[in-house]
Order: C-alpha cells, then structure tokens, then sequence
C-alpha cells in the first residue's frame, strides 16, 4: 500500500512538470516557447518509454511482454524524430501513444484491487496529459501567437 | 418532526451539488468580467480572500446548522436555536431563503428559458441577422420567452418530484461532468481560435494600480453571491451530507470548484470575445449578443455555439434545482403536501412569478415597480440586495454568537480544534461586518435614486 501511495505520488510529481510545460508557453516569451514544446514533447517520450520498459519489471504479469514494451519505448523516441519535422503530428502521435501505452499496461498488469487506486491516477493521468497534448497543439495552430 | 434519515449516496455528490449550486450564470458571465476590469491578477488575489473570509465560514455555517438538524433550512435553523438555548424565531432566517429561492427562481428561469433557447438559435446562426437583431427577436415575442421559462421550470419540477437521491443526485452526478467537458472544449476551441494570450493577460495581469475600495467591494460581494449563500440552497444540501464528511475540506474543494469554473468560463470567452474585436462586457449581452456574434464567424461556430449554450444551460440547471428543493424540503417534511405536489404547486408560484420577468423584456418594458427598476430588475432588488445578503449577515451572527460550540465541535471532525477556532473568530467578527458592507455598498445607489 505504501509502494502504491509512493509511486502515485511520483505520478503527481511529473505530472506538474507537464502542466508547467504545456501552460508555460501561453505565459512566457515567444522565444522560449519553442523550446518549452520541443521539452514537452522530449519529456513525454521519456515518460513514455520509461513506464513502458518499466513493466518488465513487474511480477506476475499474464504474458511475456518484453517485444511490445520495447517497440512502445522505441515509438516513444520516433516521436521526438517527428517533432523535427512536423510539430502537430508529433503531438498528435504521442497522444495516440499514452493512450495505446495506458490500455496496453492496464491489459498486462490485470484487474488487481490491490493497486485500484494506482490504476485511477494513471488514467487520470494520461487523460490529463492528452489533454495538456491539446493544448499544446493549439498553441501551435492558433493564429495569434506570434 | 422527525430528523429526515436521506443522505448523498455518491462520496462526490455534496461536492458535485453545492459546486452546481454555486456555479451559474452569474459567476460565468459576471467573474470574469469584474476580475479583467478591476485589476486583473489583484481582483483575482483579492477574491480568492474573500472568499476565505466571507464564503468559506458561512457557507460552513450553513452546511453545520444543516446537517446537525438534517431538516429544511427553516427547521434547522430552529433546530440549532433551540439546541443552543435561544429563541426558535431565528427560522425567520430560514424562512427568508425560502423566499429568496423562490424569487430568484422566477426570474433565472426566464434568463435560463434564453439560453435554451439560444441552442437552437447559435445552430442556425446567420450573418443576415446581426447578433443584436437576434436577441431583439428572441425576446421581443412574450409567448417564445414563456415556452422556453416554462420549459425550464418544468425540468426543474421534474428533477425535484423524483426526490433527493432519484432526482437531484442522478442529475447531479451527470450534469456536472458533463458541464466540466464542456467547459474544457471551450476553453480548448479559445486556446486555438481565440486570442488566447491577450484573455489571459486581461483577466491575471495584475494591475495593482486599479485597485481601489472599490475593487474590494466588488470582489466581497462576488465571493458572497457566487456561493449560493443566504437562501438556504447549501443548508439544505448540507442536510443530506453524510455524517463522515469533513466539512471544511468539502468547502474548500467546493469553493475552489466554482473559482476554477469561473475563470474557464472566462478563459473560454474573453479569448474569443477579443479575437473577433467585440467589447469585453459582462451579463446578458456578453454571451446572448456578444458570442453569438463570434459564433456566428467562427469555423464550426454552428456546433461550437449550441456546445456553450448547452453549458450555460447546465449551470443554470444545477444552480435552478438548489433554489426549489429548500422549499419543497420544508412542505415534504411538515407533511404539509407530497413532494411531487409541492414540486408542482412551488414551481408554478415560481413560473407564476416568472411572467412579470419575461414581460419586462418586452410589454412592461417601460413600466417601473421598485426604485425605478422593472419587474426583474425589482425582483433582482429584492433577492441579491435585500434577501441574500441579509440572510448571510444573520446566518454569520447566528452561528458566530448564538449556536452553541459544542454542536460546531462535534459537527466538524475530530481533531480540527484549530480550524474551529478560526473559523470562529471570522464567522463571529470578520464575515458579518464584511458581508454588511456588501449590503450597504448595494443599497447606496438605491437610496441616492429615491432621493434625486
């Protein structure tokens, strides 16, 4: 219980990272937004690929899982490689990443009661990171940035 | 008269109704207004003090003196008078937000009857009609505003007659996350076509040199109606908390709710309003002349523009539904009438009412009944300048000098000996000569009107 509480704490924590990522732009100088999306974008690719090799770690999985999580963490890093060719299309490939990598995870790690409250902070999670994804994605389509 | 044994069942579902009560359309298209025009970032730090000030300890008190007695805001409140050993006159308060919810019934619903009807009109919005033109027409007719107030007032009789956990509590529980999805898709389609920036720096700059004695009433008197208090909705919602909740913690979450919706209202319209270069205005004419008009040049303006109807619609719902139940509560637990009769028989005083509001939009246009106002602006009068703040002013004197500490004590969960003492101190000396200030701040022009 004091793992779960540990690990949904940490979730927090880089979630803040996020928000602070996604909204910084809006506030900051234009110069610096730039490099505040291409953070984002690198962070969450990180993420991403982090959560995804770290469920080879995890005990009493239903199946051997190594090859999927591997492309997933691979994919991650594409999407950094997008990003240095098309801005929205990288975002718009991240969002469908967290979200495939959420269902993947919560198909490998089972219906657990123990970890029910880990299972809601990482869907809430991911939902608010699709949604910060938007954000970031409108930043970049809205016509009075400049 | 015994205790009424109905409680929330959802853990979420005091939180999810106090924060529709408290979110309506005045702190939609009132907040973010008041906080761009009056300093921006300071107005926003201003309120956010006076809401730990003035909401936070009445709206404790009342959730205290309704859940202790866990009957109607008139019983409880005679409840908490005799349990404290002084005179059970003091349900006149109660009686009071009885009257308040009502009145204030009758005239939302006709301003709610608009925003439906306003989501068939922003589907077909066209730019043959100017914005003006349709909010002319739209309220011009006495017989479109009575169908769409009849309407309203029907879903709201409708709602409450199911009863507490069949009625208020489902609707609840779907409306208010629906009315959150809605509000981060219009806040998503301001971050993408709105001049996003600009709305930011309009409602957060802080402007210290805007700031004036004024600028504090303003945010006092937003952080009291904003609330619901004084007209008995959060007692009587309070009454139906379960025993376990924390009623500080369910405050604070509720209060900083409605702060957090309204500014992502703000935030959904002033990007918007700025980017089409309307006026940045406030009340009816911010969202009925001046959206309608964006939606109708905006890309997917025919569905962007019902989606925020829709939740204007929801946020006057859930706030609708709290200004009935009280009243209802009372005449159910008397025994006086079912609850499905009193529904009906409460909500049609209220449409009743309701007319001389939706008249004065057109035939009694000219016509003045209190202090030069017309039938809804007296009706307004009376509510949010008389009833409401007096009703908060004598909920904070009541339950600062006259409810016995033991049942605040014991109504608060163990170990909060510290959050009783403060809440103590502001409820007994901060909260009722702030919230006076606001009613004298508001009967100023008033009296300067009688006398010129």
């Amino acid at each position: 219980m004091e793992n779960i509480k540990k690990k949904n704490f940490y979730i927090y924590l880089g979630l803040s990272l996020f928000i602070f990522l996604a909204i910084a732009p809006w506030i900051l100088k234009h110069e610096l937004s730039s490099f505040l999306l291409r953070s984002f974008n690198a962070y969450l690719s990180i993420v991403i690929s982090f959560i995804a090799g770290s469920l080879w770690w995890r005990e009493n999985l239903k199946k051997d899982i190594h090859l999927e999580a591997i492309v997933i963490s691979m994919l991650a890093f594409l999407g950094i490689l997008i990003f240095e060719f098309n801005q929205g299309m990288a975002i718009i490939f991240q969002i469908i990443l967290i979200n495939f990598l959420l269902r993947f995870e919560l198909k490998v790690i089972g219906e657990d009661e123990n970890i029910l409250s880990y299972i809601e902070t990482r869907k809430l999670a991911t939902y608010i990171i699709t949604i910060l994804c938007v954000i970031q994605l409108a930043y970049l389509f809205n016509p009075y940035v400049n | 008269m015994n205790k009424n044994t109905i409680t929330w069942i959802g853990k979420w579902t005091f939180i999810l109704a106090a924060a529709g009560s408290a979110v309506g359309l005045g702190n939609i298209w009132g907040f973010p207004y008041k906080a761009g025009t009056n300093g921006g970032g300071a107005f926003v730090l201003i309120y956010l003090g006076c809401i730990l000030m003035i909401g936070l300890p009445i709206m404790m008190a009342e959730i205290i003196i309704g859940r202790r007695a866990r009957k109607s805001p008139v019983n409880a409140m005679k409840n908490g008078a005799i349990e404290s050993g002084v005179s059970p006159k003091w349900q006149i308060v109660g009686w009071g937000g009885l009257l308040s919810g009502i009145l204030i019934l009758s005239f939302y619903s006709v301003l709610a009857g608009i925003c439906l009807n306003y989501i068939g009109i922003s589907a077909g919005a066209n730019s043959a009609m100017s914005s003006v033109e349709e909010f002319s027409q739209a309220t011009a007719s006495a017989a479109n505003l009575l169908f769409w107030h009849t309407v309203f007032i029907s879903l709201n009789i409708f709602i409450i007659a199911y009863g507490v956990i069949s009625g208020i509590e489902r609707v609840i529980n779907f409306m208010m996350p629906v009315l959150f999805i809605l509000i981060i898709i219009m806040v998503l389609n301001a971050m993408i076509n709105g001049d996003f920036m600009r709305g930011l720096s309009f409602m957060f700059a802080p402007d210290f040199s805007q700031v004036t004695p004024a600028t504090f009433l303003s945010a006092m008197g937003q952080a009291f109606f904003s609330l619901s208090l004084g007209m008995g909705s959060i007692m009587c919602y309070g009454s139906y908390m379960p025993d376990d909740e924390n009623i500080f913690k369910t405050s604070m979450t509720v209060a900083g709710l409605d702060t957090l919706i309204a500014v992502m209202a703000g935030l959904a319209i002033f990007p918007i309003i700025f980017a089409y270069g309307l006026d940045a205005a406030s009340g009816p004419n911010l969202v009925f002349v001046s959206m309608l008009s964006a939606f109708s040049d905006m890309p997917f303006g025919n569905l962007l523009g019902p989606i925020f109807f829709i939740l204007l619609s929801i946020a006057a719902l859930s706030s609708s539904i709290s200004l009935l139940e009280p009243s209802v509560a009372y005449f159910d637990e008397e025994k006086i009438v079912s609850r499905p009769v009193a529904a009906i028989s409460l909500g049609f005083i209220a449409w009743f009412l309701g007319i001389g509001s939706l008249l004065s939009f057109n035939l009694w246009s000219e016509k003045t009944f209190i202090a030069g106002f017309d039938f809804l602006g007296s009706m307004d009068f009376i509510t949010n300048q008389l009833l409401m703040p007096l009703g908060g002013m004598f909920v904070a004197i009541f339950a600062g000098w006259f409810l016995s500490s033991k049942i605040v004590v014991e109504e608060l969960s163990i170990g909060q000996e510290k959050i009783f003492n403060i809440w103590k101190f502001f409820i007994k000396f901060v909260s009722p000569v702030l919230v006076a200030a606001v009613f004298i701040n508001q009967l100023i022009p008033f009296f300067q009107n009688l006398l010129s």
